[in-house]
This record gives C-alpha cells, structure tokens and sequence, in this order.
C-alpha cells in the first residue's frame, strides 16, 4: 500500500493506475471547489476537473511531473489552468486574474470587492429581519454562515479564487502567487481586505462580545 | 483587544473554508478512473503502432537500400562479364523498361531517363522518405 504521493506516482508509472484512486480522493474536492469559483456551475466544474486530472494522470505516465514542486501545487496549477481554458471556451469571455484588478489605494465600500454584495438582497433580508426581531436577538451562527456565503458569492474571482487557494487548497502566498502569476504582495493583500471587509460586515450586526460568547 | 481579535479571525476562517468547500458527485471517481482505464488502453495500442510503423519503415528502408546495393552489383558485373546469366536476363528485362520509360518521359517532359536517373529518384526517395520518419524512428520516444 503506498504511503506518499512519491510511491503513489511510482505505483502509477508501473502500471497500477488504481493507485491514481488515492491522489483522486485526496484532492477531487479541493480541485472542484477551486473551480466551482471559476466556471460556477456544477457540471461544467466536474468535467473540468475530470480533465485536470487526465492531464494530470498523462505527465504522471508521460514523465512530465519533474517533481521540483509538489505534486499538490502542481496539480492546482492544471487545474486552475484547465477551468480558466474551459470558461474561455464555454462563456467566450475573456477570463483574467490579473486585467480585473482593484487599485489597492482606494479600500471603501463602493468598490467592487462588496459592490455586489451590497446590491444583493439577502443581507439586506437579514438585516431587516434582525431589526424586526429587535437588537437583543440572540447570536445566530447559521446567519452568520449564510452572510459568510452570500459575500464569497459576491465578491469578484479573483479574491475568491486566491481564497479558496488559501483555505481550501492550503497554497502558500508563494504558491499562489506562482501559479496566478501574480506579484505576493497582491495575493497577500487580496486575501486581507476580502477577511477585512467580511469582518467589518459581521462586526456591523454583531459585536465581538457577541461572537466572542459563541465561540 | 489582541487575543479576541484574534479568536475571531479564527471563527471567520473556518466560516470562510466551511463556504468555500464544494464537493464533486458520487459517481465523479467511478467515471473518472473508467477513463483512466480508457487512456491506458490507448496508450497500450499507441505503443502497439508505434512498432509497428518502426518495423514498417525500417523494412522500407532496407528493402530500398538492398535494391539499390543489388543494382549496383548487377550493373558492375554487367559491365565486366557479358555471360548470359540469370541476372543479366534480368537486367535486359529492367533495361527495356527503363528504356520505354525513357522514351515516353523524352517525348513528354524532353529529358533522358536512364538506369542512372533510376537510381538517383530511387535514392531520393529513401532520403525524403528517412527525413519524414526519422524523427519517430530516432527522436520521439513513445509513451
């Protein structure tokens, strides 16, 4: 039974392709969310990632995997790739980290980090429905999650592809930053202000004591 | 102020990975490794042509290089020994070909056609028939 993904790779390349079952289960979700940021539709996703690891399974056998990154890293790199390619082709839009970028020195509201999210009517709903109950109602951690969801599904691609590199995909700053191709500060201010600014919409309907009390 | 901050951002990051998780159908692994299979397959046949054009043109090409050593040879002992043999028959056989070809290609095209000729389309044959295989005989290696 391999232990690493270096007996696994090596099982795969004597032929034992039901080795690639290990590296599938371990990484279909965490390569699905990614893309599921990207192509938002869940069987567009699927077939992307489908394709991301026959890409993957081909440097594998091939002797394309060089092993200087890790297999992981390498991976969310096709995969990112891959859905990027697919939305291309699927939405025949132009889909770019980098040309949708916000200038860093003008942080408010109104930009397009939580532009959409304040457009949306969900927060608005529980806003309303919260000052209806009146300021005591208790904390609720379902909202909170539901607020937490409502802002990743609004805020623009490119804060939430480099967060679920971050959280999901456990990427470094310098793995993202290779892969996206962008500079590490960029990543690393990116996923600052999109937790700011979610931060700053929680701390608006609850307070910390409240939270903190929760937690 | 630090230390609940910090609980905080703790509490938010779990929120933000709890949101970001998405997970792939049940039958997603099923189809997938029914492709894997399928992919191994082809590569096993691509390996089984892949010999096969191997043999295929290296059978051309010695069959060609041959035919061209034997002509030589024939020629050569033509050209020193007028006994009737088996092979000057041949010879006279190929002779006469290339002769009507000749014939024909002087009255259409206005230039001779010889054994000499032959020998050289021959010879450039083999040479642009190695330059288009060459790199799958010599250079690709097969996956």
């Amino acid at each position: 039974m391999p232990v690493s993904y270096r007996e696994i790779i090596d099982e795969i390349r004597r032929g034992d392709t039901s080795a690639f079952r290990i590296i599938s289960d371990e990484l279909k979700d965490k390569a699905f969310s990614l893309t599921m940021k990207i192509l938002k539709n869940k069987e567009e996703a699927e077939d992307s990632v489908q394709e991301a690891f026959m890409k993957l399974f081909k440097a594998i056998t091939a002797n394309q995997f060089e092993e200087r990154s890790k297999l992981s890293t390498y991976f969310y790199s096709i995969v990112y790739n891959t859905a990027v390619d697919n939305y291309k082709k699927l939405k025949t839009q132009r889909f770019s980290i980098v040309s949708i970028d916000v200038d860093d020195s003008n942080f408010e509201e109104g930009d397009d980090l939580v532009k959409k999210y304040y457009e949306s009517d969900i927060d608005k709903k529980i806003y309303e429905e919260r000052h209806d109950m009146g300021i005591d109602k208790k904390f609720n951690d379902s909202e909170i999650r539901e607020i937490v969801k409502n802002y990743i599904d609004h805020i623009p691609e490119q804060y939430s592809v480099i967060l679920t590199m971050f959280y999901i995909n456990d990427l470094s700053h310098e793995e993202i930053s290779s892969v996206l191709k962008l500079p590490i500060g960029t990543v690393k201010n990116r996923i600052f202000r999109a937790k700011a600014k979610l931060k700053e919409i929680i701390l608006k309907k609850y307070s910390e004591e409240e939270i903190l009390q929760y937690v | 102020m630090s230390e609940p901050s910090k609980n905080i951002d703790t509490y938010l990051d779990g929120k933000i990975r709890q949101t970001l998780q998405s997970n792939v159908s049940d039958d997603f692994t099923f189809e997938l490794m029914k492709r894997i299979e399928i992919e191994k397959e082809f590569a096993k046949e691509d390996v089984k042509t892949f010999k096969m054009v191997k043999y295929i043109t290296g059978g051309f090409v010695l069959a060609i290089t041959a035919f061209i050593i034997l002509l030589t040879v024939i020629i050569n002992n033509n050209e020193e020994s007028q006994d009737v043999g088996f092979f000057n028959t041949m010879l006279e056989k190929f002779s006469g070909i290339v002769e009507s070809i000749s014939v024909v290609t002087t009255e259409m095209l206005g230039f001779t056609f010889d054994y000499q000729t032959g020998l050289v389309v021959l010879l450039i044959t083999g040479c642009v028939f190695l330059f288009y295989f060459a790199d799958r005989i010599i250079f690709k290696k097969h996956v």
